[in-house]
């Protein structure tokens, strides 16, 4: 029973991935989108993540588990602040 | 900083300003030109189905000091040129693979010819054109403030100079006095005159690399009302004067950023404080040993012929445009992987390489 809970928990984060849009502030030149992007890509759940510099944004891929402060307190380690622009639900 | 130790820093700063003229005499001004060829090796091909675009700095002429006899390029990229259509007419090389392309490579070669450059302080004729131009470099840009904290360092370390040579000097010294070199710094550091000052106010000293150190002096000598620029440039061979200041055949980490202020009685002046940092640093010195002050002294207006340079280029606008916007400076390849901005640092992703040979002419 565990079994398939966890297979029905696991086909469901797969099915209903979310896409982010965050506001990044804080960053001062191009290297910096390493930084956060990496921060972003250190939370369990978050697939892929592209962020610019010009845009101050990122474009963040997760899980249906990751929320907003998980990514919010990854990128604040490193010295930048996220915050939301907008939040989709893909459909598939 | 306190007072206090301001003084202190200062009057280590005079030690290096008053150092005796004949130490300068050992190091010998080599008049000949040295011919250099050099190969760069650009492979993207890991990047796989995904669009890649690459800038690379090239080397351009530089009066006095380098030549550039020949540029080739072969690979694999649907567009490439060379450009120098951006503010600070930067030279650039600049390719372009779409997804299709399953090969993704690109070879540079060059040779270019350097001779040691030596600022003549007698000479005194500098055209109109030249003292209108060096103006632009006293305006501040988005990494190179000129106010707030560099403002008030520029003051305390000037004080009521008004000899713009000696302005410059005082604070190339006092860069030397505070600065050290930080190993841990990434490439060529970021070039930050406000963070290195706030280091300094919270730890009494100030850790840093070639743009960190370059990019302050820099500021503090705007801030004085001196035209200054960093330049982004290359070791390209062994130096006669330490091996701190040279390289090897493989030059893909040997980036390397020093200076150049403007005098109207005596053009634009070639120093490198934070190559003096380095010495102390790699050879273990103290700062008021006679080597650090004789290189110190003689780094003052002094450029070695083993060192190419790239631009001046700070906070500017590549072309064709990028996705991610202004560069902050240019001393290394740029390149976007679908619009993403590839690390430099991290050669899995990003494998290139810089090969420099001396040869005979």
């Amino acid at each position: 029973m565990g079994r398939i809970t966890l297979g029905l928990l696991l086909l469901a984060s797969l099915a209903y991935p979310k896409e982010w849009s965050l506001h990044i502030s804080g960053m001062h030149c191009i290297a910096c989108t390493l930084a956060v992007k990496k921060a972003l890509l250190s939370v369990h759940g978050v697939q892929e993540a592209k962020v610019n510099f010009k845009n101050e944004s990122a474009l963040v891929n997760t899980e249906d588990t990751v929320n907003l402060k998980m990514m919010q307190d990854a990128v604040a380690q490193t010295g930048y602040t996220a915050t939301l622009a907008t939040q989709n639900t893909k459909s598939n | 900083m306190h007072r206090r130790e301001f003084i202190k820093k200062t009057a280590l700063t005079g030690a290096i300003c008053f150092a005796p003229s004949f130490l300068t005499a050992s190091v010998e001004i080599k008049k000949t030109l040295a011919l250099y060829d050099l190969q760069w090796k650009f492979d993207l091909t890991a990047h796989g189905a995904k669009e890649c675009a690459l800038w690379v700095p090239l080397p351009s002429d530089v009066s006095g000091f380098q030549s550039v006899l020949q540029i080739g390029a072969e690979g694999t990229a649907k567009k490439s040129f060379q450009t120098t259509h951006n503010n600070y007419e930067s030279a650039t090389f600049y390719a372009y693979w779409d997804n299709n392309a399953t090969n993704k490579t690109l070879d540079l070669s060059m040779k270019v010819a350097l001779r040691d450059r030596q600022c003549d302080f007698k000479r005194t004729r500098v055209c109109s054109d030249s003292i209108q131009e060096a103006k632009e470099f006293l305006a501040p840009t988005a990494h190179i403030p000129t106010d707030g904290a560099v403002a008030k360092a520029a003051k305390k370390i000037v004080g009521n100079e008004k000899d713009p040579l000696k302005k410059a000097r005082k604070i190339y010294n006092w860069i030397i006095a505070n600065g050290y070199r930080d190993e841990n710094v990434h490439g060529c550091g970021v070039g930050s005159p406000n963070a290195m000052l706030a280091q300094l106010e919270k730890d009494g000293r100030m850790g840093g690399k070639c743009l960190d150190m370059s990019a302050l002096c820099v500021a503090l000598m705007r801030a004085s009302g001196i035209p200054a620029r960093e330049v982004l440039g290359i070791r390209i061979g062994p130096s006669r004067l330490s091996p701190a200041f040279g390289a090897k055949e493989d030059i893909t980490k040997s980036q390397h950023c020093k200076l150049e202020f403007f005098i109207p009685t005596l053009g634009w002046v070639p120093c490198d404080p934070a190559d003096i940092t380095k010495l102390v640093l790699k050879e273990n010195l103290e700062k008021t040993s006679p080597r650090v002050l004789e290189l110190a002294d003689k780094f003052f207006g002094f450029w070695e012929n083993n060192w190419m340079a790239f631009n001046h280029a700070r906070d500017f606008d590549l072309y064709p445009a990028n996705t991610q916007g202004s560069l902050d400076s240019f001393g290394y390849p740029y390149a976007e992987v679908e619009s993403e901005y590839l690390d430099p640092f991290e050669p899995s992703a990003y494998q290139y390489k810089i090969l420099s040979k001396k040869v005979t002419l």
